[in-house]
């Protein structure tokens, strides 16, 4: 929170242009500031890219990720000596194609990232709006258990409850339930934190007021008039949950605590690849940038959402 | 100040409190301590028998209060797999990880402050729009990841330093910078906006109206008032440079506390699970309990909050 300050005082120094309304269209309008955003733009189709990739990888995947051949184990790809067209970016320690095991990867990761984002979302805004909106002896206790989880690091407890209760059950073989449950678990404060601000805030203020004095019941008031209002925050921290949540993920499947074999996984393609890193550069290059150019591209989407979001930058 | 001391103590025990009881809960009520001392293929009869040696068919809070007994005078019991205390294994190790965080945070702030610096002085230049990209790639960065393409270049293409390991000087020097810059891009932007907001203040003018050279207006007169809060937020986030430090150990081999407490969790050994944890956790929160200390000296504002 606190190294937001500077930001928020600049913010306020900025003069705020209000440019003579022309009459734009729009759809016009629209397209100026996608143009704005290009850098968020262009993450954004990336990653549509990347999503029906992942949904499609029957159909894309030029080999079956599960299955190699022994005679073909460790091929360097295509533009290395003895590379071949056949498997472009090589092969790993069983012959199968590494190509194909990232193209399979990517489900695991994307759906680790999305259904972790979404539980620790659940939790976090329903402990939040309780905590902010009852106040009292329920925000004591929920700011309490906010404050313990967040003196230790969200890796350290996130290792100590996979560690426990393992990856249990796969559904529809790449989504791996108590890593998705672990991580939400291990980070739900983080939601709770900010929302418990935001409806801190806005209770405040005079609509909320003005529906109590209508005699509107607090259920409804907290989720027809305050929960809409928390949605911006909701979404911006949402899109740094999920990079967040596709890096922890790779990294259990790094110490094999993940998605257990033989399902590909960004992760444990990496893990696989340190035997051999010695004089196989490209085994643990590319499954590593897979995550990070992933992780960029929605870290960049998230800061074009942010300044589309945020009313102060919508001048020009 | 009393009062501020002591609801700040306060605050550091019930986390330190709440973290033992997580620990204990997911360890003896969601997982089943037996699975750690037997293998798999155990039947049912034995594992009832030592469930019973061991006491772990006792109610759950009899075992809680064994278990806080022991831990407030740091007795976290042996370890299943070294037979030795728990606890001095862990503190056995601390020195490593400390060594490691201390680097690391030293690279960070060797890299934060001077690129900090210049991109706020020069603000919208080249050398500032490129420090951003590199700080915005380096927050997606896996640091698992970037360890190993370190290692990649300088261990086994360059032959310069060693891949991992600990004991000399060389040892440090790459999970360090890993850590260090794992870390430098919230350094960087947070000195960058605080020097901005700081560079446009009248008492900045009056400086350069004094005639004092630039360097002493940039150095002496806003440095200074720049670093308290960039100071405050990284003591604040200590926590979050030990979970990198955790990251960076099981990539370089490091012998620190987090390789110890991930083969503890590989070979479910509870004790140094336990151990392990809430002394990492003591330390952050330690931590975190200074920096509001200094801060409340430094800022008598703070205290009234």
């Amino acid at each position: 929170m606190t190294d937001q300050l500077p930001e928020m005082a600049s913010a306020v120094t900025r003069t705020l242009v209000i440019p003579g309304r022309r009459a734009v269209p729009g759809w016009q309008r629209v397209t100026r500031r996608l143009w704005q955003l290009r850098t968020a733009t262009l993450s954004a189709v990336f990653l549509a890219g990347l999503v029906l990739m992942a949904v499609f990888a029957d159909f894309i995947a030029p080999y079956n990720p599960y299955e190699g051949e022994l005679v073909d184990r460790l091929k360097p790809p295509v533009w290395e000596q003895d590379g071949t067209w056949a498997h472009v970016l090589g092969t790993d320690q069983v012959g199968r194609d590494n190509l194909s095991r990232l193209i399979y990867g990517a489900r695991v990761s994307l759906a680790a990232g999305f259904l972790a984002t979404v539980v620790a979302g659940a939790i976090g805004v329903t402990l939040g709006l309780m905590a902010g909106y009852i106040g009292r002896l329920a925000d004591t206790v929920i700011s309490t258990l906010i404050n313990i989880q967040l003196t230790v690091p969200f890796i350290l407890l996130a290792l100590l409850f996979i560690g426990v209760v393992g990856p249990g059950l796969v559904i529809a073989g790449y989504i791996a339930v108590n890593v998705v449950i672990v991580l939400g678990v291990a980070s739900w404060p983080i939601y709770a934190r900010v929302i418990r601000a935001e409806v801190l805030k806005l209770r405040e203020l005079d609509f909320v007021t003005a529906a109590r004095c209508l005699g509107i019941s607090d259920a409804r008031i907290l989720l027809r008039h305050i929960l809409p209002n928390t949605f911006n925050p909701i979404i911006v921290l949402s899109t740094v949950q999920v990079a967040r949540f596709i890096i922890t993920e790779a990294f259990l499947s790094f110490l094999g605590l993940g998605t257990p074999p033989p399902t590909p996984t960004w992760g444990s393609m990496l893990a696989d690849a340190r035997q051999f890193m010695f004089d196989k550069w490209w085994l643990p290059t590319f499954p590593g940038l897979a995550i990070f150019i992933t992780t960029l591209a929605i870290n960049l989407f998230g800061d074009g959402l942010r300044d589309w979001l945020d009313p102060y930058s919508r001048n020009v | 100040m009393t009062a501020y001391l002591a609801r700040q103590v306060i605050q550091l025990a019930v986390a330190v409190w709440g973290i033992s009881v997580i620990v204990f809960v997911v360890n003896f009520v969601i997982g089943d301590p037996i699975n750690a001392l037997v293998p798999p293929e155990t039947p049912e009869e034995t594992r009832q028998l030592l469930r019973h040696q061991y006491g772990f068919d006792r109610p759950i809070l009899v075992q809680y209060l064994d278990f806080a007994r022991g831990a407030v005078v740091g007795n976290f019991g042996e370890s299943y797999l070294f037979k030795k205390p728990a606890l001095s294994l862990v503190i056995e190790r601390l020195p490593a990880t400390l060594q490691l965080t201390v680097a690391g945070m030293g690279v960070a702030i060797l890299i934060a402050i001077p690129v900090g610096i210049i991109s706020a002085y020069w603000r919208y230049s080249l050398i500032d729009n490129v420090a951003t990209i590199i700080a915005v790639a380096g927050q997606a960065m896996p640091i698992y990841w970037l360890g190993l393409m370190l290692i990649l270049l300088f261990s086994v293409r360059l032959r310069w330093l060693p891949a991992s390991g600990y004991g000399t000087p060389q040892h440090l020097i790459l999970p360090a910078f890993c850590l260090g810059v794992f870390t430098a891009p919230v350094a960087m932007r947070l000195v960058r906006s605080g020097m901005l907001d700081v560079l446009s203040q009248d008492y900045i003018r009056t400086a350069r109206a004094k005639g004092l050279t630039e360097w002493t207006v940039v150095m002496r007169h806003a440095l200074r008032n720049t670093m308290i809060p960039v100071i405050t937020v990284l003591g604040l986030q200590f926590g979050q440079l030990m979970g990198g430090a955790v990251i960076t150990e099981t990539v370089f081999a490091w012998p620190g506390v987090a390789l110890l407490l991930i083969n503890a969790i590989y070979r479910s050994d509870i004790p140094v699970m336990q151990a392990a944890v809430i002394i990492l956790a003591l330390i952050i929160a330690g931590v975190n309990f200074l920096v509001d200390v200094i801060v409340a000296v430094l800022d008598p504002r703070v205290r009234l909050r």
